[in-house]
């Protein structure tokens, strides 16, 4: 690596940018609305596709994709025009549907039919940069079978029930609770009496929240849930590729299913996990501050991204894990798998530099240098018809953008060669019995690393106790692993210290993204139930409770521009 | 029928008359001079050249005949020496009586034999006449050798000078008589015969100046590229074609100052105005015919003065480069292996780019890029540091603006 | 290659092969009159039993004490090797046995009987622990209770 910044840069781009005041908090609203007001485009074009079905034709995954980004750069280009550099997306639309957890983001190019059925769960992200202040979102919303006519607006017949309900239900009341714990670290008098001796807002209760919530729905956290403080163009952008130096966050992955399940056990636990974590050695780095950790206070002055990823086990009768399988577009041929995509999001890796023979790879890498700075970027946008001019002819526009994509498909993929950019894999998430994974041959133990697999530093190894390592996972989802529907919720949280303190809600909210009508059968418990409820109510209480500002989405006009009168609160 | 003489230009009434004219010694003189194509002179002219003759010729002729018979050479040789040892004795004598002198004059006397005495002083009376012009004469050859040697040796030259006109050819025998129309062609001839080469040919204003100038330089007998100084302009070529020095010399900066005058490069100096003093230059250009040294150097400071300033200047030297005035650099050849690498342009990057950096801890680091980066690290530091003592300077005199400006009228 | 009386011969080929020629002759009568080491040139690759032994060479003449060798801080060229030593404990054991019947004693193996500590590792006891969690739950303990009115979200719109 040729590339280093000198001290006193890394010092300011590090520290000093994100330190909040009023222009980085005016930055950080402007991308919130931005998101809002995209999710709640998506919204109403899944809408009027498949439950209003306004449009013979129903709307594709590939169309809604492509849409939605240039939807966001239309409204990006009429902000912040003269006074910063870098803007962009900064996670590229995707759309995934029941077990599709991460990464798909199809091109319009791509052969497979992606259509929504009733009872589906769809998870819709997507994320904005202005000057490198970003906010994220997902939102999972269940599309439902045609609607009956009730007082002249038609509506769904009933709530979606089931296992899909359990982890949405688990989803939104963590992701709301998070919000207020995270809030509560302004005020920290205000905490509910049976969180008051856990010592500030730590990681370890953050996580312990989330678990007995999801337990008492009969759900998992699924591995690459976080709850990570973002800085300035680091938004968790490039985990897995980039080892980010003061990383700090909760993290979940394989090896906390694998501790939950052994904390389970009826026998004593004289064991072992205390050792277990110490003697992992991160692959790709020595410092130590990028391993996630759980030992860490929230500080007010931070920005969180709340990212929380829920899948039920209410379906299955046996003990097992949840992991995710990444698709590559060559094994699923060879293996019996339906599904089959290639991955369609890209991120530049800078600590990588390369002369590349091509022309067109050259052309296209000074493009994606120039163009999307650090943040993931898909080939179409490159194309010189996007951003689709939505007022125009959409079919035309979307051929011209296919026969664009043409031309950079050789370049990219000597990009990929050279390690210049990473693809984002398309991950599923799959249930593995642990019997399997038991009774399994495991000869080489924890060696052998996937590289395929982005994983944060420390978290190479899924089940550390047990010894199995990535590859062999992998092996076994081939012949037991089972698809499990996923349910996502993300939102990014400021939480303002400037004035007399506020936090302040970036994306989601009822605005924009409120929950799906479901039903669930079940109940909060656990030992944080109280707490929870606490929680709960100080954020409905306006005045003594914990003040949430909400970031309300522009108008939607019927013909999908935007009325760009700017309204706050 | 007439009688005349054509050589001295007579007519005689008689045949006699003519006879007598032809035996004369007038009629042989004028043979002679015509012989040596030279006009006739009068018989009165003749009369009065004899005459003078004849005075210096009857001291000579009437010691002759004392001698009688004609002397041999080892004679005369043998009567030189003597007349040498005996001047060298006068001398030696009058040395002698000067340091007498002078020891009498200091009160010193002393007692000297008579004879010796009278032996000295009865040839010194005599001789002190005969030595002193001698004296006189070397005196004069010595001033001649320090001072006018130069001007002694133009003279010659002029006398030796033949005329080359610029429609001459300047290395060819004059018994060719390679003369041309015009001084283009001689140029051209030159150049397909001698393989002359004019530098700069673009910029030469004053093509028929150069060639005469330099066919000036052959005619006294000087080789146009280096300094051999030959007898006559003969000499010069044959110089000039034996080392093949028939070419301009275009190199150092005398050289190009040599023959400057006949070029002008004002085309070349956009930017520069043309210097006042071309106009005023014309007489002093012409130094070379005086040849006078101390003259030309202050000519040359002169020429020196009227280049355009160095900030201004149209091209200059930077170590191994030039810079041209475009901005263009132009470097030398023997560092041609390193403007040929091909390197990779520094990487700028975006605040984004930097900050990922700025948080990378993956280890990539070989080796040899550690101590690239120590190196990095070292000059920035420096680098900061040089401008944090500029800032701590600068904020000495932040208030010391002498005159208001108000933000608002600029 | 010229000969030497021709003309064009190439004399500093033909002096320098004289002289490698001479040399090398020099060399081989050195080496046949002295024992070649494993050092010297000429041996480099030969093998142990024709070359002479050097002072520094290790000599297998420890003594078997019964335990394996010890990094010791003292320089020695004694050594034992693991292969011997292996090899003299065995044999020792076949002695004793020899012995043993010799004397007409038959007793029963007692090595045989003598139930093997099983050195349970951690990744075993892992694997204990979790094979009594799929126990457990086939009695379906773990499976969470649906109770009461269950949890409702949203409200009736798409």
């Amino acid at each position: 690596m040729e590339l280093a910044v000198r001290q006193e840069d890394a010092d300011v781009l590090l520290k000093q940018k994100n330190v909040l005041d009023e222009t980085v908090l005016d930055k950080y609203r402007t991308a919130g609305q931005i998101v809002q007001t995209g999710l709640k485009y998506i919204i109403s074009l899944i809408n009027e596709s498949y439950h209003l079905q306004k449009s013979d034709q129903p709307i594709s995954v590939q169309e809604l994709c492509i849409l939605g980004d240039s939807f966001l750069i239309n409204l990006l280009s009429k902000v912040y025009n003269n006074q910063i550099k870098e803007k962009g997306i900064s996670y590229p639309t995707s759309i995934e549907v029941n077990e599709l957890a991460y990464g798909f983001s199809p091109e319009l190019d791509d052969e497979g039919q992606y259509f929504f059925t009733a009872g589906d769960v769809v998870t819709i992200s997507l994320g904005v940069q202005i000057d490198g202040y970003t906010s994220q979102v997902s939102h999972t919303l269940v599309i439902y079978p045609p609607g009956i006519e009730l007082n002249s607006e038609i509506k769904p017949e009933g709530p979606l029930l089931g296992s899909k309900a359990d982890a949405i239900c688990a989803s939104h009341i963590a992701t709301e609770t998070l919000m207020g714990l995270l809030g509560l670290s302004l005020t920290p008098e205000k905490l509910p009496i049976a969180l008051k001796n856990e010592g500030g807002i730590s990681g370890r209760l953050l996580r312990n929240i989330v678990d007995s919530i999801a337990e008492s729905f009969g759900c998992i956290v699924l591995p690459g849930s976080k709850i990570r403080r973002i800085r300035r163009f680091l938004a968790g952008q490039a985990e897995g590729i980039v080892a980010e130096r003061d990383f700090k966050g909760v993290v979940w992955d394989e090896s906390h299913q694998e501790e939950r399940l052994l904390n389970k056990a009826p026998q004593s636990q004289e064991l072992i996990l205390s050792d277990s974590k110490s003697n992992i050695k991160p692959s790709g780095t020595n410092n130590s501050s990028a391993i996630p950790s759980d030992e860490f206070i929230v500080l007010p002055g931070e920005v969180y991204q709340i990212d929380i990823r829920i899948s039920s086990l209410n379906d299955f009768n046996e003990v097992g894990l949840i992991t995710l399988e990444e698709i590559d577009h060559f094994t699923g041929k060879n293996n019996k798998q339906e599904f089959n995509s290639k991955s369609t999001i890209h991120i530049r890796d800078f600590a990588i530099n390369h002369q590349l023979k091509l022309r067109t790879s050259r052309k296209l890498l000074s493009e994606i240098d120039n163009q999307f700075s650090v943040y993931p970027f898909k080939l179409s946008y490159t194309s010189k018809h996007f951003p689709i001019d939505l007022s125009k002819d959409l079919t035309e526009q979307f051929n011209d953008i296919k026969q664009d994509l043409k031309t950079f498909k050789l370049g990219l993929s000597e990009l990929n060669n050279r390690h210049l950019i990473k693809s984002r894999p398309i991950q599923l998430t799959k249930f593995v019995p642990l019997e399997q994974i038991l009774i399994s041959a495991n000869p080489t133990g924890k060696h052998g690393i996937d590289m395929n697999k982005p994983v944060l530093p420390g978290m190479e190894i899924p089940l550390p106790q047990l010894g199995v390592s990535s590859l062999k996972l992998k092996s076994l989802l081939n012949k037991h692993g089972k698809s499990v529907t996923n349910v996502r919720e993300s939102i990014t949280v400021v939480i303002n210290n400037v004035n007399n303190g506020e936090i302040i809600r970036l994306t989601g909210g009822s605005k924009s993204s409120s929950p799906s009508w479901v039903h669930s059968q079940y109940q909060l418990k656990g030992a944080y139930v109280e707490a929870i409820n606490q929680i709960g109510q100080l954020l409905q209480d306006k005045r003594f409770g914990i003040k949430v500002k909400e970031i309300y989405p522009y108008k939607l006009n019927q013909d999908k521009s935007v009325e760009t009168s700017m309204q706050l609160d | 029928m007439i009688f005349t003489c054509n050589t001295c230009g007579l007519n005689f009434p008689t045949a006699e008359d003519q006879r007598s004219h032809m035996k004369s010694d007038w009629h042989r003189y004028n043979l002679k001079r015509r012989v040596a194509q030279l006009p006739p002179i009068e018989e009165d002219l003749f009369n009065t050249k004899v005459a003078s003759l004849t005075i210096d010729d009857e001291n000579t002729i009437a010691v002759k005949p004392k001698g009688e018979k004609q002397l041999t050479k080892k004679d005369q040789r043998r009567k030189e020496k003597e007349a040498i040892q005996e001047k060298k004795r006068q001398i030696l004598e009058v040395a002698r009586q000067a340091m007498l002198a002078k020891m009498k004059e200091e009160g010193i006397t002393e007692v000297t034999p008579e004879v010796t005495d009278k032996e000295v002083v009865e040839p010194t009376e005599e001789t002190v006449e005969q030595v002193l012009p001698t004296e006189e004469a070397s005196n004069s050859n010595e001033e001649l050798t320090e001072e006018q040697e130069a001007d002694k040796i133009l003279q010659e030259k002029m006398k030796n000078k033949i005329e080359i006109t610029p429609t001459t050819c300047l290395f060819s025998q004059p018994k060719y008589n390679k003369v041309f129309d015009t001084v283009d062609e001689n140029i051209d001839h030159m150049f397909k015969n001698f393989g002359l080469y004019i530098p700069e040919k673009t910029y030469l204003v004053d093509k028929e100046g150069l060639i005469g100038y330099l066919g000036e330089k052959i005619s006294f007998g000087f080789c146009i590229a280096c300094n051999y100084q030959g007898r006559n302009a003969e000499a010069a070529r044959e110089h000039m074609k034996q080392k093949r020095h028939m070419r301009i010399p275009y190199e150092s900066e005398d050289e190009k100052l040599e023959i400057s005058q006949f070029y002008d490069f004002s085309s070349t100096y956009a930017d520069v105005p043309a210097s006042p003093a071309a106009a005023g230059e014309s007489d002093e250009d012409q130094w070379e015919d005086v040849s006078d040294e101390g003259e030309g150097a202050e000519d040359d400071e002169d020429d020196e003065d009227d280049l355009p300033p160095a900030d201004q200047d149209a091209i200059y030297q930077n170590g191994l480069e030039l810079v041209l005035p475009s901005g263009a650099v132009i470097g030398h050849r023997s560092m041609a292996r390193y403007y040929r690498q091909n390197l990779a342009p520094e990487r700028i990057l975006s605040e984004g780019q930097g900050t990922v950096i700025a948080a990378e801890t993956r280890h990539m680091l070989s080796v040899r890029d550690r101590q690239e980066l120590a190196t990095q690290k070292r000059v920035w530091s420096r680098e900061k540091k040089r401008s944090d003592v500029n800032d701590r300077r600068a904020a000495k005199f932040i208030n010391q603006q002498e005159h208001y400006r108000d933000q608002l009228l600029q | 290659m010229a000969s030497k009386n021709s003309i064009n011969k190439p004399k500093n080929k033909i002096n320098a092969f004289s002289h490698a020629k001479s040399l090398a002759k020099k060399r081989a009568a050195r080496a046949k009159s002295l024992p070649s080491t494993r050092s010297s040139l000429q041996a480099r690759y030969a093998d142990k039993a024709t070359t002479a032994i050097r002072p520094t060479d290790s000599k297998a003449v420890a003594l078997y004490t019964g335990e394996s060798a010890q990094p010791i801080a003292k320089m020695t060229n004694t050594t034992l090797s693991n292969k011997r030593a292996k090899k003299i404990a065995r044999n020792q054991k076949y002695i004793a046995q020899r012995k043993q019947a010799e004397s007409g004693d038959s007793t029963m193996e007692v090595e045989s009987i003598q139930s093997v500590e099983v050195k349970q590792s951690n990744l075993d006891k892992v694997k204990v622990l979790l094979w009594s969690v799929i126990e457990t739950n086939s009695n379906g303990e773990y499976k969470a209770k649906a109770d009461g009115e269950g949890t409702t979200l949203g409200i009736q719109a798409f």
